[in-house]
């Protein structure tokens, strides 16, 4: 699988390695150079360094056609407008949104990007884990 | 009409200003909680709130759901964006108004939808420099048709304009341009192909995009 993950904090730069480690074609994009340290030495993918809201940035973190873009900013509508960018413009087949306010996670659930809210998450397991 | 306007910075306030001046009812979204202190003691406390105006709370408290019209005006072209996105889905705003700070987003938000206008303060500059361009050549810009690329010029036609004193029939206008109005002193005349052309009158014409010139070197 080919996957293009946008902002390398804790969640991008762990699922970067995961994903390069099992074999996976990794990119990894984020606006700054400091954010990559968190990757180990030996992170196989590649690294683009810029803002991928401008296009030159997004052309290059996709020239070879991901299967999948997942959006891991912390900033929600950043990561909303650009995975929107990846779905409707560049016809990135999966395209993942990580949106933390609850209520614009549900509003974007229905519009074509798979959203990831961590409090849905965390919730859904611990009623899951309360219910047992 | 009920308008919210989202973002308090020189457009949003200017223009929240100028929308209470006009006697609408207007609501101003601000962030910043000493811009919010600064402009409700000259707008008024009930025109101005606090909050994120791209959150979906914030919203709803403003009444976005009897809205006729929300603005997007913050700096960042992502807020506004979810701004008008949810206006649009959540609250079913008739009409939303985006504000554009990188001239390349407009076309980009037309593709992702839930925005109705896309205003790029760069683009506007672009264009008014184009007809600016046009004013020189003697050709008045009046109206342009746009994305479907036509426009409404006038003509002030010579003394010695080749078409002066010649009926409308007699003369051929380029592929793409057509003859509206004649305009004399205060009169407007609509032209049948009997109509004579006088010097001294004004043609006003409906064209094709690029078929400016080609108008002005005939009349």
């Amino acid at each position: 699988m080919k996957i293009v993950i946008v902002g390398c904090g804790r969640l991008g730069s762990r699922l970067a390695m995961w994903m390069a480690d099992h074999g996976h074609t990794v990119v990894v994009c984020d606006k700054d150079e400091a954010a990559f340290k968190a990757l180990d030495e030996k992170f196989s993918g590649e690294i683009v360094l810029g803002n991928p809201l401008d296009e030159e940035v997004l052309s290059k973190a996709l020239r070879h056609q991901p299967d999948v873009f997942a959006c891991l900013s912390e900033m929600d509508n950043f990561n909303i407008m650009l995975a929107q960018i990846a779905k409707k413009k560049y016809m990135v087949p999966r395209v993942l949104a990580r949106i933390r306010d609850t209520a614009l996670a549900s509003v974007y659930r229905g519009l074509g990007v798979e959203v990831l809210c961590s409090t849905d998450l965390v919730l859904a397991a611990l009623t899951g884990m309360l219910s047992a | 009409m009920y308008l919210i306007v989202v973002g308090g910075g020189k457009v949003g306030y200017s223009l929240a200003r100028h929308l209470t001046a006009e006697r609408h009812e207007v609501l101003l979204i601000e962030r910043e909680k000493a811009k919010v202190t600064e402009f409700a003691k000259e707008l008024g406390e009930a025109t101005i709130i606090e909050g994120d105006g791209s959150k979906v709370h914030v919203l709803r408290a403003a009444g976005a759901d009897r809205a006729d019209v929300i603005v997007a005006a913050t700096g960042e072209d992502q807020e506004n964006l979810v701004i008008c996105q949810v206006a649009k889905h959540v609250f079913r705003c008739p009409r939303t108004i985006c504000r554009v700070t990188d001239p390349k987003n407009e076309s980009i938000f037309s593709l992702l939808g839930g925005i109705d206008v896309t205003l790029s303060a760069t683009r506007l500059i672009e264009s008014l420099l184009e007809e600016q361009v046009e004013a020189e050549a003697g050709i008045t810009p009046l109206l342009t048709l746009k994305g479907i690329g036509l426009e409404i010029i006038e003509v002030e036609l010579s003394a010695t304009s080749r078409v002066a004193n010649r009926r409308v029939a007699q003369i051929t206008l380029p592929e793409g341009a057509i003859l509206m109005t004649l305009i004399r002193g205060d009169e407007a005349i609509i032209p049948t192909a009997g109509t004579v052309i006088h010097g001294g009158d004004k043609a006003v014409l409906l064209v094709k995009r690029g078929k400016e010139s080609e108008v002005r070197n005939l009349l």
